[in-house]
């Protein structure tokens, strides 16, 4: 829902009236407010604990670690699974056609999935990360060690002897 | 967080674990810190817990050392894991998944004090010419460790006595002979499953065939009768030696226990039904005989069938049809393809003999079998031909499952090349219908022998000889028809008295 600072306090303010639960709002490290419903907060964990402890919920939270467009992403998939019920077979399908879009759109741009997946991490949403993290998991299936280092910018650090117990595992790694 | 392609260690787990097992071996390889943590007990310990994705399991590799002739763990100085590699000098492994390997005893003759042999978290029994089936659970941890095997003496009987313990009293009062040589065990969750005859089958209906199950946590020991009705379905299933038309299999990703049975007119599978109550089979015929062994029409003789093992992931069942062949059955398209004639030379002496098949198996496992190498892998999967395909790229690609399912993927790749090489003629022949006349006449040895009533004589040798061959009493054929087939001979070459001794 939210997507601008300005805009989407208004519509909040409009739907907080209606659903009559709690906006929380949610600042990117760009200082940029996003406010989103309490049922949608609540799929982070790291959120939920501390509305739950009872804390600056009045203020809004801060989230250094995680800019704006990666937050307005990781928004979008908390109010689908946030505020849709999945009860029946149909909405859960439709929840895993939403999933499956999702991460199809985030397949493309690869450095916006690892941002989304490490805000994933930091915000403890458990579905979003298992979503990215078994999508970059898909990736790197039948890659050599060589092109696993360049997807992750993994650093060559490997001594003579772990080289030569690796030879011994495995010719061809 | 600014946009930037590096992820932090802990996520990189996050995703190795939820990935293969073939890349999680090369992830290891990328570096050091990574190869440390990868490495470490606790990855391991959470693929078994099926974190993600439960079908992962990272394999252990055994490699035998020819200079100093024993097995050493390829990974074994940075993950010690609860298995004695020096008992693949004396075992070999039959059937692995999450973990639980099943060994035989590869040697018959194991030296044996009688006393008991504790190593490592395991322990068997030494006896003499003993049959001896341990139990590994190779992953360290609280309370998973539990290892047994139950010693049995030459007839296969087990000494329960002396293991009250694991057994329960009404598998103690039965005292069934376990397991059954040539079955292949069926893991399905912790527990191992074994076909087991009664000692005292004659008394029970279902000739006293039942599924032992050991839980390899709790060492205790149930078991599970076969579906009702389903051994009275058998062609004279009544003693171990036939015992070769049921197999055990694990189905559903190593959730559900199968059970295949060569039923008198068809293969069926039955899979047994984990309901709060009670189990229950539930039936599913797969194919009826006649569409495999279209010989078998006219005069409704049904071949012995040997079940040689199940490919769980291809869904293919192997079995051997004496007169028939070497048949690839594929459960969920019904579909039977002959692999190998049994006419084409002797075959069978290859997978029928046990210590041959088990090398084949290694074989398979290995994909290209390196003189030195040999594996013991644990996991949940096992190769398609697909995979195989790609496991010989990487070896040490875990994931293989062991004895039946990479029998099946070996057999199924022989299978499309002899299916691709040969002839498109389809096996279909006509046969004259009904049963032997009272007194043979020239027509109808001409018939038997499918020659013309006035045939040359090497002709009729010939034909003899092919017919013979095929019928063979020693092969599993009838000697009734044996002896039909020479009194044709004898019929049609006009020498000797044409009187049959039936």
């Amino acid at each position: 829902m939210a997507t601008g600072s300005g805009a989407a306090a208004a519509a909040a303010d409009a739907e907080e009236k209606e659903s009559g639960s709690r906006m929380i709002t949610l600042t990117s490290n760009e200082g940029k407010a996003f406010v989103v419903t309490e049922a949608s907060a609540r799929q982070s964990a790291t959120i939920r604990s501390m509305v739950d402890d009872g804390g600056c919920v009045d203020k809004g939270f801060p989230l250094p670690n995680v800019d704006s467009k990666t937050l307005a992403r990781v928004i979008q998939y908390c109010d689908e699974h946030g505020n849709k019920e999945a009860h029946t077979v149909d909405e859960r399908a439709a929840l895993a056609k939403f999933d499956k879009d999702f991460i199809a759109e985030l397949d493309a741009d690869k450095a916006f999935l690892y941002d989304v997946t490490m805000a994933a991490n930091y915000l403890h949403i458990q579905g979003l990360f298992a979503l990215t993290t078994q999508c970059i998991a898909d990736t790197i299936k039948g890659k050599t060690p060589e092109e696993i280092r360049t997807a992750f910018g993994i650093e060559y650090d490997l001594t003579a002897q772990d080289e030569e117990e690796i030879k011994e595992e495995d010719t061809h790694a | 967080m600014a946009s930037s392609s590096t992820l932090p260690d802990d996520v990189l787990l996050e995703i190795f674990v939820r990935s293969d097992a073939a890349s999680i071996v090369r992830c290891a390889a990328t570096c050091r810190s990574l190869r440390r943590r990868i490495l470490h007990q606790q990855l391991r310990r959470r693929h078994r817990a099926g974190n993600g994705n439960a079908s992962l399991l990272l394999g252990v590799s055994y490699r035998l050392r020819t200079d100093l002739n024993t097995f050493v763990g390829v990974t074994s100085s940075s993950s010690p894991l609860r298995f004695n590699a020096s008992l693949l000098e004396s075992f070999e492994p039959m059937a692995s998944r999450d973990g639980l390997l099943v060994l035989k005893q590869r040697v018959a003759n194991n030296a044996g004090d009688g006393g008991e042999h504790r190593s490592n978290g395991f322990f068997f029994k030494g006896r003499n010419y003993s049959f001896n089936l341990c139990v590994c659970s190779i992953f360290t941890g609280g309370g998973d460790v539990t290892t047994f095997l139950p010693p049995m003496d030459p007839a296969m009987h087990v000494n329960m006595e002396s293991h009250k313990n694991i057994y329960p009293p009404a598998l103690l009062a039965r005292r069934p002979r376990m397991p059954v040589p040539n079955s292949l065990p069926a893991i399905v969750g912790r527990a191992v499953h074994w076909l087991g005859v009664a000692s005292d089958y004659w008394q029970d209906g279902a000739y006293g065939v039942r599924v032992v199950a050991l839980d390899a946590d709790t060492a205790a020991a149930r078991t599970i009768d076969l579906p009702p009705g389903c051994v009275d379905r058998m062609l004279g299933c009544s003693n171990a030696k036939s015992m070769s038309k049921l197999m055990l299999a694990a189905s559903r990703g190593g959730a559900a226990l199968s059970l295949v049975v060569a039923e008198r007119e068809v293969i069926s599978v039955w899979t047994l039904e984990e309901a709060a109550a009670a189990e229950r089979w539930s039936r599913q015929v797969v194919i009826a005989r006649v569409a495999i062994d279209r010989s078998v029409e006219a005069r409704r003789l049904y071949q012995t069938v040997f079940f040689e093992g199940f490919g769980e992931r291809s869904g293919t069942v192997l079995m051997r049809i004496v007169n028939v062949g070497l048949v690839q059955l594929d459960v969920a398209t019904k579909k039977a393809i002959v692999v190998r004639d049994s006419g084409a030379g002797k075959w069978w002496g290859r997978i029928s003999g046990e210590p041959e098949s088990r090398s084949t198996c290694e074989d398979a496992l290995t994909g290209q079998r390196p003189p030195d190498l040999k594996r013991v892998i644990t996991g949940r999967s096992e190769p398609s031909p697909a995979e195989e395909r790609q496991d010989a790229a990487t070896p040490l690609v875990a994931g293989l499952s062991v004895a039946a399912a990479a029998m099946g993927s070996r057999y199924m790749l022989q299978a499309w090349q002899a299916f691709r090489t040969r002839a498109a003629m389809p096996r279909v022949r006509r046969f004259y219908p009904g049963g032997f006349e009272r007194e043979m006449t020239r027509r109808e040895a001409a018939l038997i022998l499918g020659v013309r009533e006035r045939a040359a004589f090497d002709k009729i040798k010939e034909a003899h000889k092919r017919v013979m061959v095929a019928n063979h009493p020693d092969a599993g054929g009838s000697h009734y028809i044996a002896s039909k087939i020479n009194e044709a001979k004898d019929m049609l070459m006009g020498k000797g008295k044409s009187g049959s001794m039936f």
